[in-house]
């Protein structure tokens, strides 16, 4: 490419605006204010960061809303801010993902006039500077949330001209592969899709998925932001990432093997908090801790209620700070020091708890018999229909949990 | 964990006592009832599980002879350490060898945290406690059994269980503690319908929206059309407003035309003709006015007369004037004063006649009260003071001195009378004393052996007639037997008298009954030849019983016989012991121990009296040189009070002749001369009031006098006299009020001749005035051209007329143009309102009104619902409701997802311990069936095991047929036998799989018979290999069947044996010490 203008753009995706975050198991009254403003103030970020680095146009790679909670707060904030950027001369452009399809888009509040939305069919819009086009938008949204388009195809094939960008909602791994973008002419590949940031192919063309600006979940630990994408006249292009979360999320362990106590366990937890906090650099974080590791201090753990003893400990006062750090989901994943292959080979009766275990385990279909020994318990029917969400790894998660705190009883630890 | 001592301070009948040195293995306690052995086991069980509570009808073991509720156990566990478990009535306190200590229940600690009931049921068991099956179904055993022989530990599987049955409520179950789940689960459903509810408020706000757009389009019509209804409205009120002043304009134009003629009178003619008439008249009453106060005046000044010999004294008047106040003062002063002189003068009088009858002016003036005066009276006062103080100070340490003496000599008369009643001791040789003290103690020994000996020997020989008793009466029995009917009789009976019988009656009455009653014979025969045999077998059979018998009692009377000679060898040995001691020591033989303790005693009380006279002896030789040195102490202190009353004498002489020297009086002491000179310095000072008083009254007296002469002077040259007899302020007053009447009237003269001055030169000007202005009005009648004064008023009043008209055209025409608004359209107003009709135009208002107030009044409504409706969509775009209702969803459904999981685990947890319970039990039945199942093997030698499981309750045993038996059907040795094998076997099964207590055993073995004594002897040996057994025993003989138990097992455990008697357990040798503390104590 040669003589290309200038140009500059942010690429974006995955905003969920309004959409809560998941996986928290308690909060207090200010914690609860943050993590509801949190998608907001990440897409406030966004913008500012397209002002502030006087961006040519946006481009939204799908998923504006969650369409389950569409909400109108969400709808008036979004228009509102798309407005600032068209009052500024920043054109926007929008490709719907699964999670706000054409089908499922509420129009209650009209966008700015000159925001295009990509259709299901796909098509290009040209970005114009003084009646010259400098650069060609090529995108394409989803119909519905299962009707996923298809492949490059869709998009057309760029035909040598101005700066080319696509946008789109995809997930390479199940959508289409990187060769299939490759080969379609682009300059820069704007993608939404699961996963976090991250550029997945350097150079002609660009191939970068946004990932969120915010965190919903502790799967989407570490950072998350936009990219601002630079195109000298050259044709170079500069990718760089912008960190937005308003909240960010950490997934951490803790090592316990070498805690003798239970009070030194629990300071090990709130040494990883300061870690956390650090890491954080005045950002409130939301930490999912996992305590792991094989020590003898595990059966006071398993008597300890994680969420009530050690969250509520490591969560007070937190939520008066700024810069929090607040306990999510804590749970325990530690083992007893019993050698437990060893263990089951005594003919006793915890050896023949331990034989137990290993049968369902070792069954034909291990899920199965999980279930079906969970399914004699009178109690059963009241939590069945959250039985099912829990596939195979949770059940047999669950039976190594069952197992470890049925050692630690039958060997008087727990108690 | 085993028993290395123990140490009981105070519990039950024991006191003080400690049992060293325990050992392993088998532990015998034997002792004759009420010796004090199951108080011994309830102690061991208090000290390790605490003291039990006091209940009626319960023993709670209270100190019966002192010491402190408690004691210490020394106990030794498995891995070799050494705690010391020690407890009294408030607390316990475990310490290892180490220095750890703990103040937890030792149970927790150390016993793997087994329970008191458990302990009694299987480890700590009487007769009562072994009895029945019980102990196997009761739940803490059950638990602690699996527990035990399943490898859990300290744990339990109903334990286990009863942990998750309980996380399990707390998760899931309503009424568990924390309801987890369904708080979750109910608050998951709460956020949904929140959701739920909130989903439809996009499609709301759209509508709104499209709703207010509707009312704005709507409210901006009706502005407009409000605007053109006013426009109209506007143009009509207009007409009506302006049709009075135009009409008002019509007329006024009319009148100016009518009084034209007069347009050009000068409009302010008339009002200047109106003024030169009235000033003319005015100026005639001022020229009049005048001339009347001129003449007033002078009359007023030639009647005014002024007081001249006043005004000529006007100065010395003021002079003495200035002065009246002072003269007041001093007239009023000068008795005060004089009053003040005389106190003055007596205050000073009495002052002198207090320092002395000789003192004087002259003498008070010459006294000497210089500092040199002071400092020397000051040195007098310490150099008397601090020999006063010594004197004091030495009469008073006489005085206690005294007092001591006296003391001290009441002390040793005290002393010496103590000394004197204590009686002489019997023994009058200390040494002797004490060597007959040391040979009862020596004797105590011996002498407790030859009773216990003498003792034993007499139940021995009781026992050996007893035997021989019983030997006669088997004997008696082997000889007389159990002999049957003798054959002969039988014959004749049934052979010759019953069938001779029979004849007679077949014969003489009834052949049938004759058969009959030969049949009879015969059955009869039969019977009584059967019964006459079984019982001379049953004689051969209790005739070997009784010929055994008679062996065991032979056998018994030959070992009573053995022990009877060897007792009387030992009483012998004994008694020549005493009589050698008696003799080293001088004593008589004692016959007994009482005997021996009333000598014991005896000696203790010479002892102590001896103890007593060396005490008093003591403490009167202390009296005694206590009274000497207090005595020594008294006369030093009397020389020292007579020499500190020589110095104080000498003093006060040279302090008399000191004040002689210089006049003063003798009698005053130092510490009064200050006050003395403090007397002559206070009269100097009245002196001095005295003198100054008295001036200050002179000259008083003095002024007054002057100032009298001077009034006197001033009213004569004035020719006046005094008011008084003497000239005073009152004459002065007076000529002051003259003086000022005086200089009023020449006031008033002077203004009087001023005013005639002026009015003399005003009165020709104004009259010169009055005859210009005269002409003046009848020149301006002239100058509008009227004939006269009535023509000049008619002009007049047309003119007014006529400006009055122009007037009004002015104003209407104003107000027209202010209601047309523009000058321009102002005649096109006035064309409308010349071709309209007032009433046409009011209904015309009348409808545009109504009109414009329907259109307002729908504009406004349409616009308040703009307005709420615009409030409401800014609330909802303001609603947070479905962010936080989808927050409060998330938090929820982790809770949820986590209490679901929680539950699953457990669950999950719980069916795999139940599954594993139902394993093991079904294949693994628990060791200490088997194990108790050996124990009862071996105490019936063999003939029974158990063979049922633990579990199913009912236990049974077979024997070598494999014949079972239920509990029923056991006899109550038998029974017996089958608890304690269970117990042990619980006790070894526990022990197996943790620490392994001590077994303690309180006459289990009563019901015995001696073979399985010995069977229950070597369990007991064979457990106590393994864990320590402690056997407490009443049995004399229990020692034997012991040492014959360990024979034939070869490998049993050690055994020691200790005997209890009466709250005192002591370690013994062996079986036989054993036999003689029990015997002897039974005897």
């Amino acid at each position: 490419m040669s003589a290309q203008p200038p140009l500059k753009f942010l690429h974006c995706a995955n905003l969920y605006l309004d959409a809560s975050l998941e996986g928290v198991q308690a909060l207090d009254a200010e914690v609860a204010a943050v993590l509801r403003r949190a998608t907001f103030s990440a897409f406030d970020r966004v913008i500012e960061t397209a002002i502030d680095e006087s961006c040519d146009f946006v481009v939204i790679a799908g998923n504006v809303y969650d369409s389950a909670g569409h909400s109108l707060r969400a709808q008036l904030r979004f228009a509102e801010s798309l407005q600032r950027l068209t009052d500024r001369g920043i054109a926007c452009y929008i490709a719907h993902g699964p999670a706000d399809p054409l089908s499922a888009w509420e129009a209650a509040v009209p966008l700015p006039e000159g925001v295009p939305r990509f259709t299901a069919d796909g098509g290009s819009v040209p970005f114009t500077r003084e009646g010259e086009e400098v650069a060609r938008l090529h995108g394409v949204s989803w119909a519905s949330a299962s009707a996923r388009p298809s492949a490059a195809a869709q998009l057309g094939q760029s035909d040598g001209g101005p700066f080319a960008v696509a946008v789109a909602h995809r997930d390479l791994a199940d959508d289409c592969s990187l060769a299939d973008l490759e080969s379609a002419g682009m300059d820069y590949w704007a993608l939404g899709g699961a996963g976090g940031p991250a550029v997945l192919r350097h150079g002609a063309p660009w191939i970068v998925r946004a990932g969120a600006p915010q965190g919903r979940s502790a799967a989407e630990a570490g950072p998350r932001g936009c990219y601002v994408v630079t195109v000298g006249e050259d044709g170079a292009v500069d990718c760089r990432f912008v960190p937005t979360a308003a909240v960010i999320w950490f997934d951490e362990e803790v090592e316990v093997s070498d805690c003798a106590t239970r009070d030194e366990v629990i300071d090990a937890a709130f040494t990883k908090r300061e870690e956390v906090r650090a890491l954080a650099q005045g950002t409130p974080a939301l930490l999912n801790l996992r305590l792991t590791g094989r020590t003898p201090t595990v059966a006071s753990l398993r008597r300890l209620d994680p969420e009530h003893d050690l969250a509520a400990l490591m969560r007070d006062g937190e939520g008066e700070r700024p810069d929090f750090v607040w306990l999510a989901a804590p749970a325990l994943a530690t083992g007893s020091t019993v050698d437990v292959a060893q263990r089951r080979q005594v003919e006793d009766l915890v050896g023949d708890f331990l034989r137990s275990v290993e049968g369902l385990r070792l069954a034909d279909d291990p899920e199965a018999a999980i279930r079906t020994a969970l399914a004699v318990h009178p109690e059963h029917r009241a939590v069945a229909a959250f039985l099912t969400e829990l596939d195979r790894d949770d059940l047999l998660a669950l039976l190594r949990d069952a197992e470890a705190l049925g050692l630690e009883l039958l060997l008087g630890e727990a108690r | 964990m085993r028993i290395a001592g123990i140490y009981i301070d105070g519990f039950g009948i024991y006191h003080n006592h400690e049992v060293p040195d325990v050992q392993p293995g088998l532990i015998v306690f034997a002792g004759s009832n009420e010796s004090g052995k199951s108080t011994f086991l309830e102690f061991i069980r208090s000290m390790l599980f605490g003291f039990p509570a006091a209940r009626r009808g319960r023993n709670s073991y209270p100190p019966l002879r002192g010491g402190r509720f408690g004691g210490r156990l020394l106990i030794t566990t498995r891995d070799g350490q050494h705690y010391s478990i020690e407890r009294d009535a408030r607390q316990v306190t475990t310490t290892r060898e180490d220095g750890w200590t703990s103040p937890a229940e030792p149970a927790e600690a150390l016993l793997g945290g087994m329970d008191r009931d458990t302990f009694e049921r299987v480890f700590a068991i009487g007769l009562d406690d072994l009895h029945g099956l019980g102990v196997l179904s009761e739940e803490g055993v059950k638990e602690r059994l699996l527990a035990a022989s399943a490898g859990l530990g300290i744990a339990s599987v109903p334990g286990a269980l009863g942990w998750l049955e309980a996380s399990l409520a707390n998760v899931l179950q309503p009424r568990g503690r924390r309801q987890l789940l369904p708080r979750a689960l109910a608050e998951l459903h709460r956020a949904e319908e929140v959701v739920d509810g909130a989903r439809g408020e996009a499609a709301e706000y759209a509508a709104g929206t499209r709703r207010l757009a509707e009312l704005r389009q709507s409210v901006a019509a009706a502005r407009q059309e409000q605007a053109g209804l006013r426009t109209q409205l506007r143009r009509v009120e207009q007409l009506l407003e302006a049709r009075e002043p135009w009409l008002r304009l019509t007329a006024a134009r009319e009148r100016t035309s009518t009084y034209e003629f007069a347009r050009a009178f000068p409009p302010d003619a008339l009002s200047r003709y109106e003024n030169l008439t009235r000033e003319v008249e005015e100026l005639a009453r001022g020229a009049e006015a005048l001339g009347e106060d001129t003449a007033r005046d002078e009359v007023h000044l030639q009647e005014s007369h002024v007081d001249d010999t006043v005004l000529a004294q006007e100065a010395r008047i003021d002079a003495l004037r200035s002065e009246r106040e002072k003269l007041a003062t001093a007239l009023s002063d000068s008795p005060a004063a004089l009053d003040e002189a005389n106190r003055a003068e007596a205050y000073y009088r009495r002052n002198l006649a207090d320092l002395g009858a000789d003192w004087s002016a002259e003498k008070l003036r010459a006294a000497d009260t210089s500092v040199q005066v002071r400092q020397r009276v000051m040195e007098f006062r310490r150099q008397i003071g601090g020999a006063e103080r010594r004197a004091e100070e030495a009469t008073e340490r006489q005085r206690t001195r005294a007092e001591e003496v006296e003391e001290a000599a009441d002390q040793a008369m005290e002393a010496q009378r103590r000394l004197d009643e204590l009686p002489q001791p019997a023994i009058g040789d200390l040494e002797t004393l004490q060597r007959r003290q040391d040979v009862v103690r020596r004797l105590r020994s011996p002498l407790h052996r030859k009773e216990v000996a003498s003792t034993q020997l007499q139940s021995r020989q009781a026992a050996l007639q007893e035997a021989s008793r019983r030997l006669g009466l088997l004997e008696q029995q082997v000889d007389l037997g159990a002999q049957p009917l003798p054959g002969w009789i039988l014959l004749v009976a049934f052979g010759a008298v019953l069938p001779l019988l029979a004849v007679i009656v077949a014969i003489q009455w009834m052949p049938a009954a004759g058969i009959s009653l030969g049949l009879l014979d015969v059955l009869l025969a039969a019977g009584f030849y059967t019964l006459r045999r079984r019982q001379t077998r049953a004689n051969a059979v209790r005739q070997g019983q009784f010929q055994a018998q008679m062996m065991q009692v032979k056998n018994t009377q030959r070992t009573l016989s053995d022990e009877t000679d060897t007792l009387e060898t030992q009483l012998r040995d004994t008694a020549a012991e005493v009589v050698a001691l008696s003799a080293e020591g001088g004593i008589d033989v004692p016959a007994d121990t009482a005997q021996l303790e009333a000598l014991a005693s005896r000696l203790d009380g010479i002892a102590e009296l001896w103890r007593e006279r060396n005490t008093a002896e003591r403490g009167r030789r202390t009296a005694d040189s206590r009274l000497q040195a207090v005595q020594a102490r008294l006369a030093r202190a009397t020389q020292e009070a007579d020499d500190a009353s020589r110095v104080l004498q000498r003093l006060n002489d040279d302090w008399r002749d000191w004040l002689s020297i210089r006049g003063y009086t003798s009698s005053v002491g130092p510490d009064e001369f200050e006050t003395f000179l403090a007397g002559i310095d206070s009269t100097r000072a009245a002196e001095q009031e005295w003198l100054t008083a008295h001036q200050r009254h002179e000259r008083l007296e003095a002024y007054v006098a002057d100032t009298r002469r001077r009034i006197g002077s001033l009213l004569a040259d004035t020719g006046r006299r005094p008011q008084g007899e003497e000239a005073g302020t009152e004459d002065l007053d007076a000529l002051q009020r003259a003086l000022e009447g005086a200089r009023e009237v020449l006031r008033q003269r002077r203004e009087l001749h001023e005013r005639l001055e002026r009015a003399r030169a005003e009165l020709p000007r104004r009259q010169h005035a009055l005859a210009e202005k005269a002409t003046a009005p009848a020149a301006l009648i002239a100058a509008v051209g009227a004939a006269d004064e009535e023509e000049f008023r008619r002009l007049a009043a047309a003119n007014a007329e006529w400006r009055a008209a122009a007037s009004t055209v002015d104003e209407c025409r104003r107000l027209l143009g202010t209601i047309a608004g523009d000058g321009s359209v102002l005649e096109a107003l006035q064309g409308d309102l010349a071709s309209s009709q007032p009433l046409q135009l009011e209904s015309e208002r009348d409808r545009l009104a109504a009109h414009l107030q329907q259109l307002t009044e729908s504009a406004a409504e349409a616009e308040r619902e703009s307005g709420a409706l615009q409030e409401r969509l800014r609330q909802a775009a303001a609603d947070d409701r479905l962010g936080g209702a989808l927050l409060d969803k998330a938090v929820a459904a982790a809770q949820v997802s986590e209490g679901v999981k929680r539950w699953a685990s457990l669950a999950l947890c719980r069916h795999l311990v139940l599954q594993a319970q139902e394993v093991y039990e079904r294949e693994r039945q628990p060791k200490v069936i088997e194990r108790a199942s050996d124990y009862l093997s071996v105490m019936t030698g063999g003939r029974y095991r158990i063979v049922t499981p633990v579990d199913e309750g009912d236990l049974q045993i077979s024997d070598a047929s494999q014949l079972r038996k239920g509990e029923v059907t056991w006899s109550a040795g038998l029974a017996d036998q089958v608890y304690l094998a269970v117990r042990l076997g619980l006790a070894r099964e526990f022990g197996r799989h943790g620490e392994p207590l001590p077994v303690v055993l309180d006459d289990v073995m009563v019901k015995f018979d001696p073979r399985r004594q010995l069977g229950a002897a070597k369990v007991m040996l064979g457990l106590a290999r393994e864990q320590q057994v402690l056997l407490l025993s009443c049995d004399p003989g229990i020692g034997r069947v012991i040492e014959r138990a360990r024979q034939e097992l070869q490998d049993g455990a050690d055994v020691s044996y200790y005997t209890v008697a009466d709250g005192s357990i002591a370690r013994v040798a062996g079986p036989q010490e054993v036999l003689e503390a029990i015997g002897a104590s039974a005897g």
